[in-house]
């Protein structure tokens, strides 16, 4: 009822290019944006630098920007060892505050294990074996996800190389969303939000335009029908042609 | 916090116009900034909107220290600074000219009730604009034209009386908010405050539709919901005027909350500040807050924003913001917007892109570096890296930076060289732009003057002028200080006889505008340090390049907002549109929420 009141003198169409045009958000706000997509993210360099350059008044401590980068670049490798290692340097409690991260990069280390057992001569898989009954086992009881995932990844020690089930899990996915997690979790420990802005900002502008998608096509509802403009990057050839 | 807040908007209380002078501005900070002194009365427990006022003020005004126009900005609850309601991100633009330099967000959000501040009513920069379109009015008082014969409203307009008789059991007195409640709103929270129960405690908090008969308690018909003092039950569950087990009862000295969420057509109340649960759901129409009573001595006093609440609104609708945000926004589908790259790919386009058009390169070839080291995290990360080593090398934005670094310096003789060497059309065709420019060297000669330093002379500065200060301590009569003097005059005619150029140039005579901002330069010499004076403002020279790296993209043809600044645009106009129609949108705030330095905490 509101809707239909409110809106009565709706026109049929709107410019959304005009309204698009006329939003100013602040430089600084913009600014602020990048920095703290640098900052998450872990690109030291450019944080201080875009500090000089865009002269932005910032009280963050860059200590440890770069170090979660490299933490997540060793995730991401598969050298979970000196992942493990940093994460410890950087933040001696964080692994013990989280057991499901830690137990979730000792199953990663574990299935590197594997893999550098099938690809050994012989295909010896004590060492995996070892290694699971020194460090996972003891913390499996403790959650029944963790043990169903063990017991999981034990099964792996029985497959061929390059068996499906092993390259699942070898998914480089997998240790991208792991990698994540420990960034994530390292930056809430220092009190900063885990998820740059940028990212809920897209998610967002992605979310309300399917709401109004759905508006749009609600035959009930009376209101301006014009579809809303596709968001265009603008670096593709355009913007190389041109440089 | 709330505290800070609503006295915040003792700060704000003038006119629009007024506030594009400077000192206006700084007044306002002073304000924010020391929220205790403010001069104006406005505190807890006092009304906030004088209800004479009222009677002739169609939109939500405080109309203090005289100024009665309609430019006077709103008040509007805290708590809806979170919401929809207020983010004026996408709204109207002012005509002003000198909208190039947005206030600090800080000040533009005073003036709007803290827990509004995080919907959509918010991101309202409402700082310069007298053509911003106005607030929706909110609910701020019960209107006296709308109630039922048998209770008064007194005083302010927030309390009210049974004072009559009614004929039998079913029949009661109920009055209406003055105003529905926005659906733009997110939630619209207000409480009620139980003065006096009277014998069986007959009152019910709640709402309603304008068409709803007054004669009855909210609830009691179709189009009306409440929750009722004497026997803790929510009525209008099944429209057939029947209640159900909901609450406690409640009484004398309780204090009822009833919140209505626009974001997902549900109602809720609390009970001393304990949220009871949703209500109600599926709720439709435009509602207005009612509180409706049927015995004598009943007596309430409601709460619509201008006082605390007793319940933590503010951290219900964070709440609701953090659920919105993981059960629906992150789970959207960003194909629509990126069907080519991977987020994460397609973010760091996004700021390597905003890192060339504005002219960063060396925060741009540091990241380059540093993600480099990266481990390649698809065949798509190619694609993006490709554009980033092809903007690193663009000859256009290292033009673009040294341009923009001449503009820092203040060097503006060396700005306009360059611009006219790789650029020559985009001055000529700016005369506004150059303009601000020749004005911009008048300021920085002037400044220049002041500090008894020669415009040309470049390097230590600082020390000179410091070591020169000490000499005018030491021997204001020697030769030095005589010297120095003569030069400091020669530096100010300089100024003068460029300004006197400018007049000439720029048709002063005929553009009162332009003479002023020739003349406003001269305000410089009657500041004992100019260059930190507000006529000086050094983000003068960011606002500049800025515009000047704007006109230089457009000018190539180029957008002249870097495709991050136009995702935040876009994100704006549809948010304001969708949240026209209620819904979960109305909870976003997209200043708030992903522009402001000072977060929500979700």
């Amino acid at each position: 009822m509101t809707s239909s009141t409110a809106r009565k003198s709706l026109p049929a169409s709107v410019d959304w290019e005009k309204k698009i045009d006329d939003v100013a958000p602040s430089k600084l706000d913009l600014n602020n944006m990048v920095m703290n997509y640098l900052i998450t993210e872990g690109y030291e360099e450019a944080a201080i630098k875009f500090a000089q350059e865009a002269n932005l008044a910032t009280s963050v401590k860059y200590n440890g920007i770069g170090e979660r980068r490299k933490i997540r670049n060793a995730i991401q490798a598969g050298d979970i060892k000196s992942a493990i290692k940093m994460i410890n340097g950087l933040n001696p409690q964080l692994l013990d505050t989280n057991p499901g991260i830690h137990f979730s990069l000792l199953r990663l280390q574990l299935i590197e294990l594997i893999k550098e057992c099938n690809a050994s001569a012989g295909g010896d898989v004590t060492p995996a074996i070892d290694f699971a009954t020194k460090h996972l086992a003891p913390r499996a009881p403790a959650n029944k996800g963790f043990l169903n995932a063990l017991e999981e990844t034990m099964l792996l020690i029985m497959h061929q190389p390059n068996s499906p089930q092993l390259s699942a899990m070898n998914d480089p996915s997998v240790r991208q969303e792991i990698a994540k997690m420990v960034n994530d979790a390292l930056l809430e420990a220092d009190n900063m939000t885990s998820e740059a802005d940028i990212r809920k900002l897209i998610r967002t502008r992605a979310f309300v335009g399917e709401e109004l998608v759905k508006i749009q096509a609600n035959v009930k509802i009376n209101g301006p029908k014009t579809p809303f403009p596709p968001f265009d990057l603008g670096i593709d050839e355009d913007e190389q042609m041109s440089s | 916090m709330a505290t800070s807040a609503v006295r915040r908007t003792a700060g704000f209380p003038m006119s629009y116009a007024s506030v594009a002078s400077g000192q206006v501005r700084q007044s306002r900070l002073d304000a924010s900034q020391n929220p205790t002194t403010g001069s104006n009365p406005l505190s807890y427990g006092q009304p906030l909107y004088p209800a004479q006022l009222f009677a002739s003020s169609t939109t939500l005004g405080l109309h203090q220290d005289g100024l009665s126009d309609q430019s006077t900005p709103p008040v509007v609850p805290n708590y809806l600074s979170q919401t929809a309601f207020t983010d004026h991100l996408a709204q109207p633009k002012p005509s002003h000219e000198e909208s190039y330099t947005p206030l600090p967000t800080e000040v533009a959000k005073l003036g709007k009730p803290m827990y509004l501040r995080n919907t959509v009513v918010d991101t309202a920069d409402q700082s310069t604009h007298s053509a911003r379109r106005p607030f929706q009015p909110l609910p701020t008082k019960w209107n006296e034209n709308d109630k039922g014969q048998a209770v008064e409203v007194l005083a302010d307009g927030l309390e009210v009386k049974f004072q009559g008789t009614t004929k039998n059991e079913n029949e009661a007195s109920t009055v209406r908010a003055d105003h529905p409640v926005p659906v733009k709103c997110g939630i619209f929270y207000f409480e009620v405050t139980v003065f006096s129960r009277g014998k069986e405690g007959l009152i019910g908090v709640g709402f309603c539709e304008k068409t709803v008969d007054l004669t009855r308690l909210p609830g009691w018909e179709a189009k009306s919901w409440g929750y009722h003092g004497d026997d803790g039950k929510a009525f209008g569950r099944n429209g057939n005027g029947q209640g159900e087990p909901y609450g406690p009862s409640f009484a004398s000295g309780d204090t009822i909350g009833c919140g209505i969420n626009m974001a997902d057509h549900t109602a809720f109340f609390t009970k001393n500040g304990v949220f009871l649960g949703t209500a109600f759901r599926d709720l439709k129409g435009t509602l207005y807050p009612a509180v409706g009573m049927q015995k004598d001595p009943e007596h309430i006093r409601a709460n619509f924003g201008s006082d605390r609440f007793v319940y933590d609104i503010q951290n219900h609708i964070w709440g609701e913001k953090r659920k919105l945000y993981e059960e629906k926004i992150c789970k959207a589908s960003i194909a629509s917007i990126t069907p080519k790259v991977d987020e994460h790919s397609f973010i760091h386009s996004l700021v390597t892109s905003y890192l060339a058009h504005e002219g960063y390169v060396d925060t741009l070839r540091a990241l380059t570096n540093e993600a480099e080291e990266d481990p390649s995290k698809s065949s798509q990360t190619a694609l993006h890296f490709g554009n980033v080593e092809a903007l690193k090398t663009d000859v256009d934005v290292s033009r673009r930076q040294s341009i923009r670094n001449a503009v820092l310096n203040g060097n503006i003789d060396e700005v306009i060289r360059l611009t006219d060497e790789y650029y020559p059309e985009v001055l000529k065709n700016n005369s506004k732009l150059h303009f601000r420019l020749r004005c911009r060297k008048l300021k920085e000669m002037i400044a220049a003057s002041m500090a008894t330093e020669s415009v040309s002379s470049n390097g230590k500065s600082a020390d000179k002028a410091s070591s020169e200060y000490e000499m005018e301590v030491d021997g204001p009569h020697s030769n030095d200080w005589d010297n120095m003097d003569s030069d400091e005059n020669r530096e100010l005619n300089a100024a003068i006889s460029y300004a006197n150029q400018l007049k000439k140039e720029f048709n002063a005579n005929d553009s009162p505008a332009n003479n002023s901002a020739i003349n406003e330069a001269f305000g410089l010499i009657a500041f004992p340090d100019p260059k930190n004076s507000p006529i000086f403002a050094q983000d003068g020279r960011k606002a500049i390049a800025d515009d000047l790296n704007s006109a230089i993209l457009v000018s190539q043809g180029r957008h002249s907002v870097a495709a991050l600044g136009r995702l935040v645009q876009q994100t704006a106009v549809l948010v304001e549109e969708v949240s026209n129609y209620g819904g979960p949108t109305s909870l976003i705030n997209v200043q708030r929420d992903f522009l402001s330095s000072r977060k929500n905490p979700y």
